[in-house]
């Protein structure tokens, strides 16, 4: 049995109510929203679509495919729009946990199933999804390596025993999210994510998630030389932070 | 030479400043106070260049053109932190606003997604 057939193996057939809460950050995405979103809707009813300033119809697509949306009138950056959405779940009291999921859809529902479950049952307050505890993935060979060294510098300045450090597939708890400050607007946020969860003391696991990719993932996807930006960002977020 | 260890004061002073919180009232006192004595001594340079080759060799420094452009180098360089420092406040100040107006405008929750418990609060 591979790997993924374990995770496929685990997937329940379950509907959470309103009480999980799916975050999905999105700019230009009209192509493919409508399809993630209703793909995660047949795991979650309760979807919140940040239109991070799209020129395209994202929002409205979201919209008609249940999505709660809520746009910035200025793009600020993937961060900046995460945050937004766990702001504004977390308005909901309903709201008892917060799923962080990207819009290209590389991710699968039902590894996010799998995550609150865990969550919810062993009681921590973050779950982070990792590809690199699925032998099946096939990741591109030098996004590994960037990934790779993204893990070590992760390590290195958290003291997290993380496998991945850029996965947009998250599960907090309520109390959790209402800790976490993004302030990196940008994509410097996943690994100022892990920073929070180190300071914030977070009680949290990795748990193995398929990432598929997509030709639309890829070409949507981040340059790997933006892995230059994104330690230039977290360099200087030291000399304008601390 | 007395250059060297001004010199290195002055980036020592640029390392501390980039890694202290914003500034406060009295750095922004010695600030413009600093600003003000380098004007007058901009000034006292224009009108007698002599002076400035005599602080300059008084200095450890062959020629007072040296002296101008190491204080320019070091002035250039807390400037760039200063101007970055408000660029990014400015910046977290806007993702501020625009989250609070993008909170603000956002759907309210769908009712199909109320579940049973919720229902006859909200419908």
């Amino acid at each position: 049995l591979s790997a993924l057939d374990q995770v496929e193996a685990h997937s329940a057939e379950q509907l959470f109510d309103a009480s999980v809460c799916v975050v999905i950050p999105m700019f230009n995405e009209a192509q493919v929203i409508a399809e993630v979103v209703r793909n995660v809707r047949t795991t979650f009813q309760y979807v919140v679509c940040v239109d991070d300033g799209s020129r395209d119809n994202s929002a409205e697509h979201a919209r008609r495919a249940g999505a709660r949306v809520v746009t910035h009138p200025l793009n600020m950056g993937q961060g900046a729009a995460l945050q937004t959405g766990i702001s504004l779940a977390l308005r909901d009291p309903r709201v008892q946990h917060v799923v962080t999921f990207d819009a290209d859809g590389q991710h699968h529902p039902r590894d996010a199933a799998r995550m609150v479950t865990t969550a919810v049952n062993e009681n921590y307050d973050a779950v982070l999804g990792s590809r690199f505890l699925v032998r099946g993935n096939d990741i591109p060979a030098s996004r590994r390596l960037v990934l790779r060294l993204a893990v070590l510098f992760t390590r290195f300045t958290t003291g997290l025993a993380v496998t991945d450090a850029h996965n947009g597939l998250r599960v907090f708890s309520r109390n959790a999210a209402a800790q976490l400050r993004i302030r990196q607007p940008g994509m410097a946020h996943a690994s100022e994510i892990l920073s929070e969860v180190a300071r914030l003391d977070f009680s949290y696991t990795e748990l193995p998630v398929s990432i598929s990719y997509t030709d639309y993932s890829q070409a949507k996807g981040q340059s790997n030389l933006n892995a230059i930006n994104i330690l230039h960002d977290l360099f200087t977020a030291r000399i304008r932070n601390s | 030479m007395i250059i060297k260890l001004l010199l290195l004061g002055g980036f020592a002073v640029i390392a501390v400043l980039a890694y202290r919180s914003p500034l406060n009232a009295r750095d922004h006192a010695i600030r413009r106070l600093t600003t003000i004595l380098l004007v007058c001594a901009a000034a006292v340079g224009v009108v007698r260049p002599a002076i400035v080759t005599d602080v300059a060799v008084a200095l450890g420094v062959g020629r007072g053109a040296d002296l101008v452009l190491y204080t320019i180098v070091i002035v250039s360089i807390l400037v760039w932190l200063s101007v970055y420092r408000r660029v990014y406040d400015l910046e977290q100040r806007v993702i501020s606003l625009t989250r609070a107006l993008a909170i603000h405008d956002a759907d309210p929750p769908d009712a199909d997604v109320l579940d049973a418990s919720t229902t006859s609060e909200t419908g």
